[in-house]
């Protein structure tokens, strides 16, 4: 009965998803260039990290169909390379500051007090700071690096979540289901993660979609500015990185064109699913 | 109005607390980092002197002395106008300072002027005329304004308005023979709008949404009835009251333009606090790192203060206590 009621709504949204043009749209985008970036080694016969003197700036051409950079790499080759590691870094940032998160904004919903006091200032500190100079500040303190940066992506990246779920933990500990599991002497702990924090997962599912899409902007933002993955590692913020000089800008568009577009067109994807996810999973916001 | 005067003295002074921790974080951050505190605390020269007595000095400073009595040695530098000095090259940080702020806020005011204007504007014309071309262009840019990355913004503006066209300086802030502030707009141009590209997409959605919202009321329909022209239904009624969570967001969104500074100042040259934060980072120069920290906390905690008092100005139901 359970089951088939659950497989009726879990249907219902599908349905609502497939006609929503938007959602449809940005998934395809995510799935196309995702593919790309697993399929990588098939797509391109070339090494993103193999250094060719005799082939430098190279314009497009047919052997390389983006040319080619200041060493001689192939700059589709980095491109699809580099997607795995970019998308890897959104997507991780933004599953570890919704754990965060999720996590704080549990015990600060559900039990009150002087740590949900506490937590909600700090999380106002964390938003209303500018996220890029926090960022900046810690990348001192951390060194470069991908853990280093999905790490830090995490830790100032929690706060939207946090407060998202204590919202609804304040709204639904009141709930009469809730009460009937403390008279059955259910513990505190099997109240909060099993029976209300199922409740609050679809608008953290929203927001993970969305953090995806800035931390991958955040990520290139850095990288672009020489501070975020170390250099010689493909990103697409590290190959846009060339574009800071201006000769560059001007006679080697192939240079930053591509890895641009790419990086928008994602980003793009990313928040149009997002939206429409959104649209389906959480109505009334 | 003496109750509002009251109201804001007391917002006001609630700051202090505030502010003294974050001065209090930036010590504590200050003495946890790496390296001797005498490097940025003693002008390089001096250090370097053959005759200068290292422990004579430190007694004379009060460095042997418990942390919290160095604690407000700092401090009280620090209400001098004294920031210490960069580890990389001796310079004074207040003077580092005061070459390089003004152009940030140069920068960072400009763009808010030019993004306000033309985000309320625009998300102004997409409501009155609701699903038209000039809407769905709006929209458009909207989705743009939150997708591309600011620094990709900025190099297709120098390749196309610098480079192409040549109608405006690739970059700096300053070229030579200018002397006035106008001498120099050609230059401010380009950053500034860069700068408020997004913060302007976001307004203009948000200008949209909450007109739309109020035009549906039913003040709006009464003063439509009673035969207002379509003009004043529009500015008297509706915007008045669509305004205010517009300006707040404004407010709110304040430090994220100073953030965005330091990737814009990067992409055209411009000589601000961006480019002197991005090098002290680089260079793991502590010092700098901890005083533009705790400067653009400052800017935060006065623009939390500026969205309270606008919310008092603006909202005739907040009430003074």
């Amino acid at each position: 009965m359970q089951a088939a009621e659950k497989s009726s709504l879990a249907m219902r949204n599908w349905e609502k998803l497939r006609r929503n043009r938007l959602a449809v749209t940005g998934f395809v985008i995510i799935a196309l260039m995702s593919l790309a970036a697993i399929l990588a080694p098939l797509l391109t016969p070339y090494d993103p990290g193999a250094v060719n003197l005799a082939k430098r700036v190279q314009p497009p051409s047919w052997a390389h169909l983006l040319g080619t950079d200041k060493l001689g790499r192939d700059v589709l080759a980095r491109l699809l390379y580099g997607a795995r590691l970019s998308i890897v870094i959104g997507l991780c940032s933004a599953l570890g500051g919704a754990l965060i998160g999720t996590v704080l904004g549990c015990f600060s919903g559900y039990f009150g007090g002087w740590f949900d006091k506490v937590m909600l200032r700090v999380s106002e500190l964390f938003m209303t700071f500018p996220q890029i100079i926090l960022i900046l500040i810690l990348v001192v303190f951390f060194g470069q690096g991908v853990f280093n940066l999905i790490f830090i992506f995490a830790i100032t990246g929690w706060s939207g979540t946090y407060r998202l779920v204590r919202a609804r933990f304040f709204s639904l500990r009141q709930e009469s289901y809730v009460e009937a599991c403390r008279a059955f002497g259910i513990g505190e702990a099997s109240i909060m993660f099993k029976h209300i924090l199922p409740n609050t997962l679809s608008p953290v599912i929203v927001s993970i979609t969305l953090m995806t899409a800035g931390f991958i902007l955040a990520e290139s933002g850095l990288s672009f500015l020489g501070l975020g993955v170390p250099s010689g590692i493909p990103t697409w913020g590290n190959i846009i990185n060339a574009a800071k000089a201006i000769d560059v800008i001007q006679n080697n568009p192939w240079l930053w064109i591509p890895p641009g577009v790419t990086i928008s067109l994602f980003v793009l994807g990313t928040n149009f699913f997002g939206d429409g996810l959104r649209d389906v999973l959480d109505p009334n916001q | 109005m003496r109750d509002v005067f009251k109201y804001f003295t007391f917002r006001f002074l609630s700051i202090i607390p505030m502010l003294l921790l974050v001065i209090v974080i930036i010590f504590a951050g200050l003495q946890l980092t790496p390296g001797d505190p005498l490097a940025y605390m003693i002008p390089p020269e001096q250090l370097g002197s053959a005759d200068f007595d290292i422990e004579a000095y430190k007694k004379a400073m009060g460095l042997d002395a418990p942390v919290y009595i160095q604690f407000f040695q700092w401090f009280g530098d620090l209400l001098q106008g004294e920031l210490g000095f960069s580890l990389v090259d001796g310079s004074a940080i207040s003077k580092m300072l005061a070459n390089r702020l003004p152009a940030t806020l140069e920068l960072a005011f400009a763009a808010l002027a030019v993004s306000s204007v033309l985000g309320i504007l625009l998300g102004l014309v997409s409501s009155i005329r609701q699903n038209s071309a000039v809407d769905y262009g709006n929209t458009a840019l909207g989705v743009l304004g939150i997708s591309v990355p600011e620094f990709f913004v900025g190099i297709i503006a120098i390749q196309v308005f610098a480079i192409t066209l040549g109608w405006l300086p690739v970059s700096g802030r300053i070229g030579y023979g200018d002397v006035t502030f106008f001498d120099r707009i050609d230059y401010l141009v380009m950053p500034a709008l860069v700068l408020g590209f997004s913060l302007t997409a976001a307004l203009m959605r948000y200008t949209r949404g909450t007109m739309l919202d109020v035009l549906g009321k039913d003040y709006v329909k009464t003063a439509r009835s009673k035969g207002l022209p379509e003009w004043k239904v529009i500015t008297k009624h509706a915007f008045r009251n669509a305004l205010m969570p517009v300006v707040l967001l404004l407010v709110f969104r304040l430090p994220l333009l100073i953030g965005g500074t330091v990737i814009i100042e990067s992409v055209f040259g411009w000589p601000g606090m961006g480019g002197m934060l991005l090098d002290a980072v680089s260079a793991k120069d502590y010092p700098v790192v901890m005083i533009c920290t705790m400067l653009v906390a400052f800017m935060v905690l006065l623009a939390s203060f500026l969205v309270d008092l606008l919310t008092a100005l603006l909202d005739p139901r907040v009430r003074f206590e």
